[in-house]
């Protein structure tokens, strides 16, 4: 055993076990592999499981783990260069798996695949079986990663975090149903094997074929908006099957404390104080709309078309971005809607992306409170959300957060502007909003989502920071550019 | 308080009617009969319940009687009245027969927007003309602000009315009584005009044109008496003298004092005039590299004509025509559209969220990267050296969250009718709100806004005056707490 500081030693001990978890990741597909005789892609992912699990065990043996409460800092700091390794291995292992590929193209293939961002290079169709099988369940895994994260490394992560969750979940019980981190994350993960079990035995029953329910189930859970089935568009699938997928896209999005409020049997809660059912009435709302405006342009009767809008507006706000209707076909405002939902995204503690309901209701609510101060600017009148104060800033930190989002967004399409693919600014605005958000489908290609083949390496890459900076709510991604995070004294 | 209200009406309307005097003169002088009708009758509607008002109701002189939300309600409804009161010369004299669509020609006047829903501005009479400009000069100080200077002492906290309508979220005082500060104001603003026309009439402009454009560029706000713009005089030295005032009136009037007191150090030492500067200069150099390389641009000194007139042009919000953008590569108008968000200086006469307020709110990404890395850090946000207070920076972050919102709510309410596509409904939303002039697509350099249904022409003039009064003056009143209680 070699000494360490407890710095190090918490940074290893998260880094070890998401090693050893991706060198998992890549077995079961490379018996998909070795079974259907794929000799292309048995050779990186072979390597890559062994190399993973290898290295990752012998940190575990080599250096002591226990660590001790560690600073936000390096909290920050484990998450961001863990998430970054890990791309830098999933792209090593596309490049030698897909000839096609260039570096550029597997690192920007591995971004999208672990941020849940539905867009690819390639039709996914063409990938070999193993290939798929791999994609989804980094789907999986990035998605419910990422829950693990909010969950527990940036406790003081204003709205996505710890804080969010014992906000909701009073703190003592929360505690009480989880006594350790340890449980936690087990409880989190044994929920969302349960739901994607539970959604892969739906699928087959319904008639899906098992192995595209395997992947639809694993994609779906993770809001990636399954680009195995001809690039995420279903709407030649089943009527019942698209309710499957609609309700557990609905599931996904779902802020991580509903079902912990359901284990804990507090129904009550769950409709007086929560993201959820905030998240829910928007839906209904917006799919009631949009429902109508559809029925009454192109007279079709209601509830096909609300049924339509539903099913659709769960696809956006969840940020899955797959596309059950013929949507393009819908009036302007109705695609506008389209957009909007796509930046107020899904719960926070979720598998989804956007900017987070919790915030934006913030957002509104500021709105009002900054009004009210024009007119008596010397009162004190609180702002509530869920029926809990806000801190001032919990407030001011909501709206960074909502402005910075929209700074990102700007500044990519100014990058993204510049390639040759983009006719407009409509097009690179567009382009930016659908991998900041992690939907990966743009606003201008209902129809067809297209492929990132014909963007410029430079677009590709800032493509990529923007998924990153989506999924991992910007902070972390900035803090890349700042002086102090590279201090040496920060391990 | 009704007295002092109403008195204050009274005096409004009548100091709107000798606004309106002078157009009559222009009228009498080309000698143009239907307009000079329009105006005389347009001045009796305005000045008969003035004068009323005025004869009826005595004026109590207390100052400081008012409570700070009538200020607000004050402010905005003057500004509604001025609105319509300057449409009916338009509709009257026939030169814009719909009300709605003289409505939005006056308020995009009044708000200095420069947005426009006529396709032939020549054909209109020289005297409409020259009321449409004077609008925007009239507007581009704050037509509340020169009220306020020219008659001090009418029941109304002056500072309260100008911090209402002044651009930016500080209201630096110059002088210790704020009338003063306000007629400073106006005498830094009628001087920099008053240059401006000698300027161009060195350039060959005649004196009717050079009035006009003097007036409408030092108030950012963009109407030219020609269909093509400021390209009609195709001269680079008026492009060029233009772009330098229009700079100018995007800066902080406030600096001009330094500047006469001889404290140059001081104007190049204030964070948001470099900040300012730097983007600017920044935005033209990138834009000149963009039309180079993918454009058709050959000629260097036409290129950087070109952009440099047409990033401050957008930048100061003013809006002029001279190359038609949407032709520029995807590069170059994401540029713009990024200028026309944040807007020039505060307290200038531009719109948009103003530079201070981008500024500040990078400083505040920064400071919140360090408190989250350092968790128990003890640091300022400083602006101009001083330590920002925390009600600043809130009041910062809640008109940035209302920006953005107002913005999608009025490209959603404009699309609601199905009007135009997403880009141009977008972009007219922005330019509105920003009080520029010209959008992208359909709404662009060379387009009109004369497709919008009625309805989202009301929506776009509302846009223009939120966004001129920035936004919480206007908005409020159309909340709940306003109403609530103690009213009246």
């Amino acid at each position: 055993m070699i000494e360490l500081s407890n710095n190090k030693r918490f940074f290893l001990n998260i880094f070890s076990i998401v090693l050893i978890l991706l060198g998992f990741s890549m077995a079961p597909p490379l018996f998909v592999a070795l079974n259907f005789a794929e000799d292309a892609a048995i050779r990186p992912l072979g390597m890559g499981c062994a190399i993973c699990i290898l290295t990752g065990i012998t940190i575990r043996k080599l250096f002591d783990m226990a660590s001790t409460y560690v600073r936000p800092r390096i909290n920050y700091i484990t998450t961001i260069f863990t998430w970054l390794i890990v791309i830098a291995i999933t792209t090593v292992v596309y490049f030698y798996g897909r000839a096609e590929f260039t570096w550029i193209d597997s690192f920007f293939e591995a971004t999208a695949s672990l941020t849940t961002t539905g867009m690819g290079n390639l039709d996914v169709n063409v990938f070999p079986y193993s290939f798929q099988l791999w994609r989804s369940m980094l789907n999986w895994f990035g998605g419910v990663g990422m829950i693990l994260i909010a969950v527990s490394c940036l406790s003081n992560w204003e709205f996505s975090g710890h804080s969010l969750v014992s906000v909701e979940v009073p703190g003592p019980e929360f505690l009480k149903s989880t006594v350790t981190f340890k449980n936690t994350y087990k409880h989190i993960i044994f929920i969302y094997l349960g739901l994607t079990a539970v959604h892969f035995v739906l699928l087959v029953i319904a008639g899906m074929d098992p192995f595209t329910s395997l992947l639809t189930a694993l994609s779906n859970i993770s809001t990636s908006g399954m680009q195995h089935i001809s690039n995420g568009v279903i709407t030649d699938l089943s009527t019942p099957l698209k309710v499957i997928i609609t309700i557990f896209a609905f599931l996904g999005s779902v802020n991580v404390s509903f079902f912990i409020l359901i284990i804990m049997r507090k129904f009550r809660m769950i409709w007086r104080r929560t993201e959820v059912s905030l998240y829910t009435w928007r839906l209904f709302a917006t799919s009631l709309f949009i429902g109508i405006m559809i029925s009454v342009v192109n007279h079709e009767s209601f509830s096909e078309s609300f049924g339509e809008a539903l099913m659709q507006t769960v696809s956006f706000l969840s940020t899955s971005g797959y596309i059950v209707t013929d949507c393009h076909t819908w009036p302007l405002i109705c695609q506008f809607f389209i957009l909007l939902q796509m930046f107020f995204g899904a719960c926070a503690v979720s598998t989804g992306g956007g900017m987070k309901i919790a915030r934006v209701e913030i957002a509104f609510k500021t709105v009002s409170f900054g009004l009210f101060r024009h007119i008596h600017p010397r009162a004190v009148r609180p702002v509530k959300f869920n029926r809990d104060l806000l801190k001032p800033d919990q407030l001011v930190s909501a709206n960074i957060f909502i402005i910075l989002f929209m700074a990102i967004y700007i500044l990519g399409a100014l990058v993204l502007s510049l390639d040759n693919k983009s006719e407009s600014i409509f097009d690179a605005l567009n382009y930016s909003q659908a991998m900041l958000t992690n939907t990966g489908t743009s606003i201008a290609e209902l129809h067809a989502p297209g492929l990132a083949t014909h963007f410029s390496p430079l677009s590709k890459i800032v493509m990529a920071f923007e998924m990153l900076a989506g999924r991992l709510e910007i902070y972390p991604v900035l803090m890349l550019f700042t002086r102090s995070l590279w201090k040496a004294d920060n391990l | 308080m009704k007295n002092i209200i109403l008195g204050f009406y009274g005096f409004f309307l009548i100091f709107v009617a000798g606004c309106l005097a002078v157009p009559l003169l222009i009228a009498l002088i080309y000698n143009e009969t239907e307009c000079i009708i329009a105006f005389l009758f347009a001045i009796l509607i305005t000045i008969l319940p003035g004068m009323y008002i005025r004869t009826t109701r005595g004026v109590s002189f207390e100052e400081g009687n008012l409570k700070l939300r009538y200020s607000y309600l004050l402010v905005s409804s003057a500004w509604i009245i001025a609105t319509v009161v300057g449409s009916l010369p338009f509709i009257m004299s026939g030169s814009i027969p719909d009300f709605i669509d003289a409505l939005f020609e006056t308020c995009s006047g009044f708000t200095t927007t420069g947005s426009t829903i006529l396709s032939d501005v020549e054909a209109l009479p020289r005297s409409i003309l020259f009321w449409r400009c004077l609008t925007q000069w009239l507007g581009g100080m704050g037509i509340m602000v020169l009220f306020v200077a020219l008659l001090p002492g009418i029941g109304i906290k002056a500072r309260n009315i100008a911090s209402a309508e002044t651009p930016g979220p500080t209201v630096t005082k110059v002088s210790s009584r704020f009338f003063e500060t306000a007629r400073l104001l106006y005498v830094a603003y009628i001087v920099l005009t008053v240059v401006l026309i000698v300027l161009l009439l060195l350039g060959g402009m005649s004196l009717y044109d050079a009035v006009c454009h003097a007036m409408t560029c030092m108030a950012t706000g963009g109407y030219s008496t020609y269909n093509d713009g400021i390209s009609h005089f195709n001269s680079p030295y008026i492009y060029w003298i233009l772009t330098l005032f229009m700079f100018i009136a995007g800066t902080n009037f406030n600096l001009f004092f330094f500047v006469i007191k001889g404290k140059i150090s001081k104007l190049l030492g204030d964070d948001e005039f470099r900040f300012y500067l730097i983007s600017v200069l920044l935005a033209i150099v990138l834009v000149v590299i963009s039309l180079m390389t993918e454009g058709h641009y050959t000629d260097l000194f036409k290129a950087v004509t070109d952009s440099a007139f047409q990033v401050v042009t957008i930048v100061s919000t003013t809006g002029y025509a001279t190359a038609n953008y949407i032709k520029w590569p995807a590069f170059a108008q994401m540029i713009l559209v990024i200028l026309m968000l944040t807007g020039a200086s505060s307290s200038s006469t531009s719109g948009g969220i103003k530079e201070v307020r981008v500024l500040v709110f990078i400083r505040m990404i920064r400071f919140e990267i360090k408190r989250i890395l350092h968790a128990s850090i003890v640091d300022d946000i400083k602006y101009n050296g001083k330590k920002m207070a925390p009600e600043t920076l809130t009041y910062i972050m809640t008109f940035l969250s209302t920006y953005f919102i107002t913005l999608l709510v009025g490209t959603f309410l404009i699309s609601v009718t199905g009007d135009g596509n997403l880009v141009s409904n977008f972009t007219a939303a922005l330019t509105c709100i920003s009080n520029v002039g010209p959008g992208l697509d359909m709404v662009g350099p060379e387009c009109n806004f004369h497709f919008y249904s009625g309805f989202g022409k009301l929506v776009l003039s509302f846009l223009m005056v939120a966004g001129r009064l920035e936004l919480s003056t206007f908005m409020i009143i159309f909340t709940r707490h306003f109403w609530r209680h103690d009213s009246l």
